[in-house]
C-alpha cells in the first residue's frame, strides 16, 4: 500500500508521545515526595521564628538562631498556638507583653488562610449565591436563585429556571449607577451557606475598579472600594473572618498582598510586609493569632517565612529554607531531558506542557541511540541511522516507541 | 461500489448498532430519572447550590458508554475481516485499498458520531430544562471529553484489530490504552477546555493508524 | 503474447527457514494450471505472492502486466480469488452477497450464481456461516463464476469437499475455461482432481520448482501411471 512509510512515522511519533508522558508519569509515581519543610510558628515570648522538623530528625524543635528546645520548652514558647494544651495544665499566662489574653479574643482574631496558584488558575461556571447579608434569624439563609455577572447581572430563579426579572432589574441599576462598568472581569466570594455572616462578593469591572457587592434586607448594596490606583487587582479571597477586622486578602498584579478593611464606610488597603509573590507559581500560607501571623510563601526554590505584627503587618522576623533536591528531579535531571505532562501543579487547567530538565540528561539519550546503533544487527543500515537518530533525540521515549511499533523486525510468515 | 461496501458494513454492525441505540437511550432515561430523583430528595434550590460548590459529574452513567460503543463497533467491523483473513476479499475489490478501508473507517467513525452527536443535544437539552446555561455548558465540557474518546477508542480499536500479528497486536494495545487515559484525566469540570483541541487532533491522527495495520496485512506479516 | 502470470526471482524465507530461492515460472493466457506440492513447500506462499498479499524478500510477480503489490482496481477486478477454505463473509446470506458484488464486477452474472445456489436447496435468508462446508463451498464458487474473471486463482479448492461437489466444480471448472480465453492457477491436495483438469502441471519441492509441464507431456512419459502416482514418485513417498 502507498505511504506506509509516512503512516509509520506518525504511528512511531503518536507512541513516543504517549510514552513522553507515560514513562515519566510512571517513574515519578513511583518516586515523587513532597518536599517536606518543618512547621514554623512565630513564638510571641521569644520573639523568634520556631521551627518543629519531621522525618524524625535530631534536634527536631529549633529557633531561628539554632537553640534546641524540648518538647516542653517549645510547648511553653507557643501559648497562643498550644494555649488548650496550656490551659488544661494551668501554664498558660494571664498576659504577653502586658497584654492581657481574653479567650474570646483569642477564638476570634485567629487567621487561618492558604492561597496557591490553582485558586487562580481554575475554571469557573460563572454562577453565584448572592445570601442576604442582614438575616433575620441568625443562619444565612439560602436565596432560591443563583445570579451571573458577565455582561449584565442576572439572577435566576431555581424553581422556574427563569431569569427573575425585577431582582435583576434592581441589581442592574444599582450598578450602572454606582459606575460599575461591563463586562465584568472577575467575581469572588465564598459560597459557602455555613459561613458565619455574609459580606457578598468583590468583582472587578471592566476598567479595572473593584466594587462590593451585596444585599442588605433584599435592596442591592454596591460600592467602588476606590482603591489606590497603584494597586492593580488580581485576585481576590473573600474570608469573612470572624472578628470582621477585613473583608478577604487582595492581590496585585505585582504579586503584593493585602487585606482589604473596612474603613467605616470605605475600604482600606493594608500591605502585608512580605515579598511580592508569583500568583502563577508560589504558595502561600498564613496562620495568625492577635499578636502575630506567621506568613510561608513557598517557592519552587524554597519557603520564606515572615512574622507580621497582627495590628500593623509590619514584619518583626523573617527565615527561608532551601528546598532540598526531590528524588523525581534527580531522576528527570538524569534519564528525561524533556518529558511531558498535561497537568500542571500551578494550573487546574489541562493542557500539554514540555518540560525540559538538564543538559546532562542527554549523556542518556546518546549512550541509547549509541546502542540502537550498534545492538539489533540484521536491521538495514538505513534502518540503523533512522533508530539511532530517533533515539538521540527522543530519549527513552523513543527508544520504548521504536520497541513497541515493532518496526525492526522483518520476519515475515505465512 | 463504495454503496456496496458500506452495505457490507451495515450488514455486520446492524444489531450492534441497535444495540448501542438501545443502551445509550435506557442509560439518557436512567441519567434523567437520578436527576430528578435528586431534584426530589434535595429540592431544586440545594441541587442548583450543590452543583456549583461541589461540581458533580451531572452524566456520570455516560462516562465509559461512547468508549466502550467505539470499541465495540470497531470489534464488530474488524475482527471478522481479520477472521480467516476475509481482508482478503476485501481490499481485492476492484477498488483503491486505501479508499476501500478510507470507506470502512467513515462508516465507522459515522456510527459512532451519529449515536453521540444525537445523544449530546438529548442530554444537553433535557438538563437545560431544569438548570440554568451555566451548568449545562459544564455538563457539556464534562461530557466533551468522554465523548471523543468515542471516535479515539473506535479508531484505536480499529488499528489493533487491523493489525495482523498477535504479539504487535498486544503491544499495540499498550499505547493504545494510555492514549484513551488522556481522555478520563481527573479534572474539574471546564478544565479540559484548552485540552479538548488536542484530544480532537489525536481523532484525526488516529485516523491514520489502521492504514499502518493493513499496509503490513498486505505485506503478509503475521 | 504476455503471460497472464509472470514471476521472476522470487525468493522467501521465513525467519531463517529458506522456502525458496530464485523461483521462476510463467502462465500463458487459456491454461488451466495446476500447482502441486508436498505440505510445506510453499503452495499457499505462492498463492499469497500472487494476489498481493505476500512481499517476498526479492524478486517480482506480474498478473496481467502489473506488479503483483500495486495492481490497478481494474485488474484486481478480473481476477478471481479463492481463499484456502472457501472463505467467504459467511455474515450475509445468500442474497445479501450477491447483492454485494454484483456492485463491483460490470459482467455480473447472475445466472451463474443463482444456477449454482438453486442446487443447494437452501432459504434465501439462511446465513451463510450456518451452511455446511460444501454448502459454502458452492456459494464462494458461485460468486467466482458470477465475476467471469479473466483468472482464477483457487487455493485448495477441493478442501473439504464430498467426492459428488469435487467432481462438479471440476466440471464447471472446465465449462468454464473451455473457450480459452480464461485463465486458471490452482493447487488442490487432491490430485485425482486435477488430472482430469490441468493443462499444465507444476510440482513444488522444497526450495525449488521440480517440474513444470503440459499434463498430457507427463502422462505421456510415464504411460499407465495416474499423476497421483507421478507425483509421489518425483517427491518422494514423505
Amino acid at each position: 500500500m502507498k505511504n506506509k512509510e509516512t503512516i509509520y512515522v506518525l504511528v512511531l511519533l503518536f507512541v513516543t508521545l504517549v510514552a513522553l508522558w507515560g514513562i515519566p508519569e510512571l517513574v515519578k509515581t513511583a518516586t515523587y515526595s513532597n518536599n517536606r519543610y518543618p512547621f514554623v510558628y512565630f513564638s510571641s515570648t521569644e520573639k523568634k521564628l520556631l521551627f518543629k522538623e519531621f522525618d524524625g530528625r535530631e534536634n527536631a524543635l529549633h529557633d531561628d538562631e539554632g537553640k534546641v528546645y524540648t518538647d516542653k520548652e517549645y510547648d511553653a514558647a507557643l501559648p497562643l498556638l498550644n494555649f488548650r494544651q496550656l490551659t488544661v495544665n494551668g501554664e498558660m499566662p494571664d498576659s504577653i507583653d502586658g497584654i492581657a489574653i481574653d479567650p474570646r479574643e483569642l477564638r476570634v482574631k485567629q487567621v487561618n488562610f492558604r492561597y496557591g496558584p490553582l485558586n487562580k488558575n481554575t475554571p469557573n461556571p460563572g454562577l453565584y449565591i448572592l445570601y442576604e447579608s442582614l438575616p433575620k434569624k441568625a443562619k444565612l439563609e439560602s436565596p432560591g436563585d443563583l445570579f451571573r455577572l458577565k455582561n449584565k447581572i442576572e439572577f435566576i430563579d431555581a424553581a422556574s429556571n427563569r431569569v427573575n426579572k425585577q431582582k435583576s432589574e434592581l441589581f442592574q441599576t444599582a450598578l450602572l449607577k454606582a459606575g460599575y462598568t461591563f463586562p465584568a472581569q472577575w467575581t469572588s466570594g465564598n459560597l459557602n451557606i455555613r459561613k458565619p455572616y455574609d459580606e457578598g462578593y468583590f468583582s472587578l469591572d471592566a476598567q479595572g475598579q473593584l466594587y462590593h457587592i451585596k444585599m442588605v434586607n433584599g435592596r442591592p448594596f454596591i460600592k467602588n472600594t476606590q482603591l489606590d490606583p497603584q494597586i492593580e487587582p488580581a485576585f481576590f479571597a473573600m474570608e469573612e473572618v470572624a472578628d470582621k477586622r477585613f473583608y478577604g486578602f487582595l492581590f496585585d498584579k505585582k504579586g503584593r498582598c493585602y487585606i482589604l478593611e473596612a474603613d467605616g464606610g470605605k475600604y482600606k488597603t493594608v500591605q502585608l510586609d512580605i515579598d511580592p509573590i508569583r500568583l502563577d507559581a508560589d504558595e502561600l500560607m498564613i496562620i495568625g493569632n492577635f499578636l502575630y501571623w506567621t506568613v510561608a510563601v513557598q517557592t519552587d526554590k524554597g519557603k520564606h517565612f515572615y512574622a507580621l505584627q497582627t495590628e500593623t503587618l509590619k514584619k518583626v522576623r523573617y527565615a527561608y529554607i532551601e528546598a532540598a533536591i526531590n528524588k523525581w528531579d534527580a531522576i528527570a535531571g538524569n534519564f528525561f531531558p524533556f518529558y511531558l505532562t498535561f497537568k500542571d501543579k500551578h494550573s487546574e487547567y489541562i493542557a500539554p506542557h514540555l518540560h525540559f530538565t538538564t543538559y546532562t540528561a542527554w549523556i542518556a539519550n546518546v549512550l541509547l541511540a549509541a546502542l540502537f546503533l550498534f545492538l539489533f544487527p540484521g536491521r538495514a543500515k538505513k534502518k540503523k541511522i533512522f533508530d539511532s537518530i530517533y533515539t538521540l533525540i527522543f530519549g527513552i521515549a523513543g527508544a520504548v516507541a521504536l520497541i513497541v511499533t515493532g518496526e525492526r523486525e522483518n520476519k515475515i510468515k505465512n | 461500489m463504495y454503496k456496496s461496501l458500506l452495505y457490507k458494513e451495515w450488514i455486520k454492525t446492524r444489531s450492534v448498532i441497535a444495540c448501542l441505540a438501545v443502551i445509550f437511550l435506557g442509560v439518557g432515561i436512567y441519567s434523567f430519572m437520578k436527576i430528578s430523583e435528586s431534584i426530589r430528595l434535595l429540592g431544586i434550590v440545594n441541587l442548583w447550590e450543590t452543583t456549583i460548590q461541589k461540581d458533580p459529574a451531572m452524566f456520570p452513567q455516560f462516562k465509559y458508554l461512547p468508549l466502550l460503543a467505539g470499541i465495540l463497533l470497531a470489534i464488530t467491523q474488524y475482527v471478522p475481516e481479520l477472521q480467516f483473513k476475509r481482508l482478503k476479499l476485501t481490499l481485492h475489490l476492484p477498488l483503491n485499498e486505501n479508499k476501500i478501508l478510507l470507506t470502512m473507517l467513515l462508516y465507522g467513525v459515522t456510527a459512532v458520531l451519529s449515536l453521540l452527536l444525537i445523544t449530546l443535544p438529548i442530554l444537553l437539552l433535557g438538563l437545560g430544562q431544569r438548570f440554568p446555561s451555566e451548568i449545562v455548558w459544564t455538563g457539556f465540557q464534562q461530557l466533551a471529553p468522554w465523548f471523543l474518546a468515542g471516535p479515539a477508542a473506535y479508531l484505536i480499536a480499529a488499528w489493533i484489530c487491523l493489525e495482523p500479528q498477535w504479539k504487535q497486536r498486544i503491544l499495540t494495545v499498550i499505547p493504545g490504552i494510555i492514549a484513551l487515559s488522556f481522555f478520563f484525566l481527573r479534572a474539574k469540570s471546564g478544565a479540559y477546555q484548552p485540552f479538548d483541541l488536542y484530544l480532537i487532533l489525536l481523532v484525526i491522527v488516529a485516523f491514520f493508524f489502521a492504514f499502518y495495520s493493513t499496509a503490513r496485512f498486505k505485506e503478509g506479516v503475521q | 503474447m504476455t503471460p497472464i502470470i509472470q514471476c521472476q526471482n522470487i525468493t522467501h524465507y521465513y525467519g531463517n527457514r529458506l522456502i525458496y530461492k530464485d523461483l521462476n515460472f510463467e502462465v500463458q493466457k487459456g491454461k488451466i494450471l495446476g500447482l502441486l506440492g508436498k505440505n510445506g513447500t510453499g503452495k499457499t506462499t505462492i498463492i499469497n505472492i500472487l494476489n498481493g498479499y505476500l512481499k517476498p524478500q526479492a524478486g517480482v510477480c506480474r498478473v496481467f502486466g502489473e506488479d503483483m503489490d500495486k495492481l490497478s482496481p481494474k485488474t484486481k477486478g478480473s481476477i478471481g480469488l479463492l481463499l484456502e477454505g472457501h472463505i467467504q463473509h459467511s455474515y450475509f446470506n445468500v442474497l445479501q452477497i450477491e447483492k454485494y458484488y454484483r456492485r463491483f464486477f460490470p459482467k455480473w452474472k447472475r445466472d451463474a450464481y443463482f444456477g449454482l445456489i438453486e442446487k443447494l436447496k437452501v432459504a434465501p435468508s439462511q446465513k451463510i456461516n450456518t451452511m455446511s462446508c460444501g454448502q459454502r463451498s458452492q456459494v464462494a464458487l458461485g460468486l467466482l463464476f458470477a465475476q467471469d474473471p479473466d483468472l482464477l486463482i483457487l487455493d485448495d479448492f477441493s478442501m473439504g469437499l464430498d467426492p459428488g461437489y469435487r467432481r462438479l466444480f471440476v466440471e464447471y471448472l472446465k465449462e468454464y475455461a473451455k473457450d480459452g480465453n480464461k485463465t486458471v492457477f490452482l493447487t488442490s491436495h487432491i490430485i485425482q482432481d486435477m488430472e482430469l483438469l490441468i493443462d499444465d502441471c507444476m510440482i513444488l519441492d522444497y526450495g525449488k520448482i521440480l517440474l513444470h509441464k503440459p499434463t498430457k507431456e507427463l502422462m505421456a512419459k510415464y504411460p499407465n501411471q495416474t499423476l497421483e502416482d507421478i507425483f509421489i514418485e518425483l517427491t518422494g513417498k514423505y
